[in-house]
């Protein structure tokens, strides 16, 4: 696989997912990615932090090739991802979303199948008929994430912890070389939110699945990443092992954003932002 | 003990005897039978085993932690926890006879007289645990009873709490009155009702936990790689050998972890559709089937004659007649002229109509069934009966013709609307009402919006519906191009008939265009 891609410098194998000087521009000219550069080793658990807006969620949409790159390219398991070979490449990666995007009316069991439906796109799954082998694989990723008496439950009805569990499950089942998380846990509470990321972060490591985590909690972030990447306007600010972020860091990411004070030095959040409440406070004439 | 390690000298292994020590899960042999088991493999491997009952489930983890034990058999959760350590690997998973899965459950039992019946109802009763390491005993227990709120540590919770040292034990406290209830293993109890320790009907069953999967026989981590290898080989082939064991009595054999697991998943596989799916799919091709017989439709035969039937039909219609188009189009455009106005009529008459006919909407219930007979009166009757009515009433013309495409659809639009109106999202709405909105208000805020896309695309859905049927309507004296089209029908014209089929067609396909611009616009 790897002598399919002459390009890559020597040592390649030792990323899995690698993002080139990546650009975005949208159609109506935002630029979202200014420029993004990024490697991610095999098992590694790296998280995304950054503002609202700063191109988090574009930068997930775009290694699966969901956008276009205006620039820049995306490297994924030793090749390069291109129009072409889209379909190989999400093959490769699982994807775990904000809004879990589960199918409300469906079993836990036939959500978690449906990561299969890429490789199972034959007459029978169109009546939710499975393999055997594909039914063990299932229950075996719902086992994983703990909810294997729950394989029966339509996902509506399950807590907004467990969705998300099979969520996770419908990503591993794919088997895939690296899993995509776009606020996985943000609107779980902060107990359910640490067990998910804690079991996200266990089986990859033990399946050696890389892992891009976006996040908005930065002592989630310190308490599970391998590496912390801060993405600010489109640009990576910072990238460098938890223990070495300070709050001076975190100021940084998140200048301008009225979130500098996460750290709770104390009083307000820095808001530096003019609102003309200060220029003339008081109610309206 | 010490001298268990790797590069010991011979006999075999180095090491002159193992030890085997069993969680305290049962006090007598058929409830966790290893002897024979261990006899077996203390031939095979030429060392002598003593198997230890250990009097709890942390004295069990402990010998195997510190190499005094170098077997043993720990329950699922001190197992879990053992391993989690790294002080253990499993090998043998034993699978019960008779082909069961090695899953086994809590079951919460009280005497068959006790009024508990539910396990809300066990609060302030006198309740049997088992050792805090036991699965079934404890752990499983305490998760089922806290998911309703009852902790199962508390003594405000319960009226005693009990320590049982095994499930045996737990049973027949609760046999003897000793305690109202205990949770215990289903193994467990099994096996006393098998034996007839325990008297069928005299406990009773009142809830029981999910799967919890059968615990595996261990060896201590620090085991010579070689002699694990043969400990495991002996364990998976000794059935071949004899009559074997383990928890919960006679076992049909030891299986490797990975397969007892790929088992206890099997457990889980349900068929996507029951019987009663394939029942019901067969029982409506049979009716339709019948139908179609009692109708006498025939479809080959339909197939084998349709070329002639088709080529003859269409020879007559062609070339179309556009000779008189002037007059067509003036025809075509009342049509289209009585089907924009029935429409507007139809949708000012089931704006109201709606409001009162949605549940959320409606000021009262009277007012909502009222408003629900009237959609489902004008839906169902025919706007041909209606227009036929009309023009008996108020002569030939297109006033018929409005009236009675607004009517009808007027039936259909107000049900469409009060049906979305009724799906909308609840959120907005309890916003406005904690606010102290007025009523119309937090219609026009919380449900109109959400509704415009469904309400064009009905409209638009209704104008194109209305259109065709104008065009019927013409048959019964209603006006517009219907009209044309049943005189030249009369008269034989074919062609002229094929030329304003052409028309219609032309009409509706330029509606349905600028009726997709109109829809896209509102997405
Ligand atoms: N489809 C689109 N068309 C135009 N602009 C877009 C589009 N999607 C995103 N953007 C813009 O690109 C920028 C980056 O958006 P992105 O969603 O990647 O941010 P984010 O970091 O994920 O933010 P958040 O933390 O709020 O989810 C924003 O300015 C956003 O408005
Ligand atoms: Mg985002």
């Amino acid at each position: 696989m790897s002598a399919a891609a002459p390009e890559t410098q020597a040592g390649h194998s030792r990323w899995v997912l690698r993002v080139n000087d990546a650009k975005k521009t949208f159609e109506d000219g935002t630029p979202a990615l200014k420029d993004v550069s990024l490697e991610v080793r095999p098992g590694e658990f790296v998280v995304v932090l950054g503002p609202s807006g700063a191109g988090k969620t574009t930068l997930l949409r775009s290694i699966i090739g969901l956008e276009r790159l205006t620039a820049g390219e995306v490297w994924l398991d030793g090749a390069r991802v291109e129009t072409a070979n889209l379909a190989e490449t999400r093959r490769k990666v699982g994807m775990i979303f904000q809004g879990f995007n589960l199918i409300d009316n469906l079993s836990a069991l036939n959500n978690v199948l449906s990561g299969l439906l890429d490789t199972r796109g034959n007459l029978a799954t169109l009546f939710y008929i499975f393999k055997r082998s594909d039914k063990l694989s299932a229950l075996q990723c719902l086992d994983q994430v703990g909810l294997l008496d729950k394989a029966y439950q339509a996902a509506g009805k399950l807590s907004g912890g467990q969705r998300q569990r099979v969520g996770v499950a419908r990503a591993l089942i794919r088997q895939p070389r690296v899993l995509l998380a776009d606020e996985p846990v943000a609107s779980l509470d902060p107990m359910i939110a640490f067990t998910v990321l804690s079991l996200i972060k266990e089986i990859c490591a033990k399946q050696n699945i890389a892992v891009i985590c976006n996040l908005h909690q930065v002592d989630l972030a310190l308490r599970f990443a391998d590496r912390i990447v801060g993405l600010s306007d489109g640009r990576v600010l910072l990238d460098e092992k938890p223990d070495a972020i300070n709050e001076d860091y975190i100021r940084r990411i998140y200048a301008g954003h009225g979130q500098g004070m996460y750290f709770g030095a104390g009083g307000g959040p820095a808001d530096d932002t003019i609102h003309f409440d200060t220029l003339a406070p008081g109610p309206l004439p | 003990m010490t001298d268990r390690s790797i590069d010991g000298p011979p006999p075999e292994f180095g090491i002159k005897a193992l030890t085997m020590v069993v969680a305290p899960a049962s006090d007598h042999a058929g409830g966790l039978d290893l002897q024979g088991l261990t006899d077996h493999l203390s031939r095979e491997i030429g060392l002598p085993i003593d198997l230890i009952r250990c009097e709890n489930y942390g004295e069990a983890i402990e010998a195997l932690a510190s190499g005094a034990a170098a077997l043993g058999w720990l329950g699922p959760h001190a197992y879990v926890k053992a391993a989690r350590d790294g002080h253990v690997e499993p090998f043998a998973v034993g699978m019960p006879a008779g082909g069961a899965s090695p899953n086994y459950q809590s079951l919460f039992v009280v005497r068959d007289d006790s009024k508990i019946t539910t396990l809300a109802e066990v609060r302030n009763h006198r309740i049997a645990v088992g050792d805090p390491h036991s699965t079934s005993g404890y752990i499983v227990p305490r998760r089922e009873l806290a998911d309703i709120g009852i902790r199962i540590e508390s003594e405000s919770d319960f009226a005693e709490i009990i320590q049982a040292s095994n499930h045996d034990d737990a049973l027949r406290m609760v046999v003897d009155g000793a305690v109202d209830l205990a949770p215990v293993s289903s193994v467990n109890f099994d096996e006393n009702l098998r034996s007839g320790i325990i008297k069928p009907g005299r406990l009773r069953v009142i809830h029981r936990s999910p799967d919890i999967p059968g615990a595996p026989l261990v060896y201590a981590a620090a085991l010579a790689p070689d002699l694990k290898r043969r400990i495991k080989d002996t364990v998976l082939r000794a059935h071949e050998h004899m009559e074997i064991g383990g928890y919960g009595g006679a076992l049909e054999r030891y299986v490797d972890p990975a397969e007892a697991r790929a088992k206890l998943l099997a457990a889980y596989i349900r068929p996507q559709w029951t019987w009663r799916t394939y029942l019901a799919i067969g029982a409506l091709i049979g009716v339709i089937w019948l139908v179609a017989v009692d109708l006498e439709v025939d479809p080959m035969a339909l197939m084998q004659s349709a070329g002639s039937y088709f080529a003859d039909i269409i020879g007559r219609m062609m070339p179309p007649d556009f000779s008189d188009l002037p007059a067509l189009l003036l025809a075509m455009l009342e049509t289209v002229e009585i089907a924009l106005l029935g429409t507007v009529l139809a949708i000012s008459l089931s704006i109201p109509v709606a409001l009162c006919a949605a549940r959320n909407t409606a000021p009262n219930y009277a007012v909502y069934l009222v408003a629900r007979v009237i959609t489902v009166f004008f839906r169902a009757i025919p706007e041909f009966i209606l227009a036929m009515i009309l023009v008996i009433a108020i002569g030939f013309g297109a006033m018929p013709g409005v009236l009675a495409l607004g009517f009808h659809t007027m039936g259909f639009l107000a049900k469409f609307y009060a049906d979305a109106a009724e799906d909308v999202d609840f959120g907005p709405i309890d916003a406005l009402n904690s606010m102290g909105a007025p009523r119309m208000q937090v219609v026009a805020f919380a449900i109109v919006p959400q509704i415009v896309a469904p309400f064009i695309g009905y409209n638009l859905y209704i104008l194109d519906r209305n259109i065709r049927m104008a065009t019927m309507l013409g048959i019964v004296g209603a006006g517009g191009i219907g009209y044309e089209l049943q005189a030249a029908f009369r008269m034989f014209e074919y062609q002229r008939v094929s030329a304003i089929i052409i028309l219609i067609f032309a009409t509706i396909f330029v509606i349905d265009m600028i009726s997709s611009r109109i829809r896209a616009r509102f997405q």
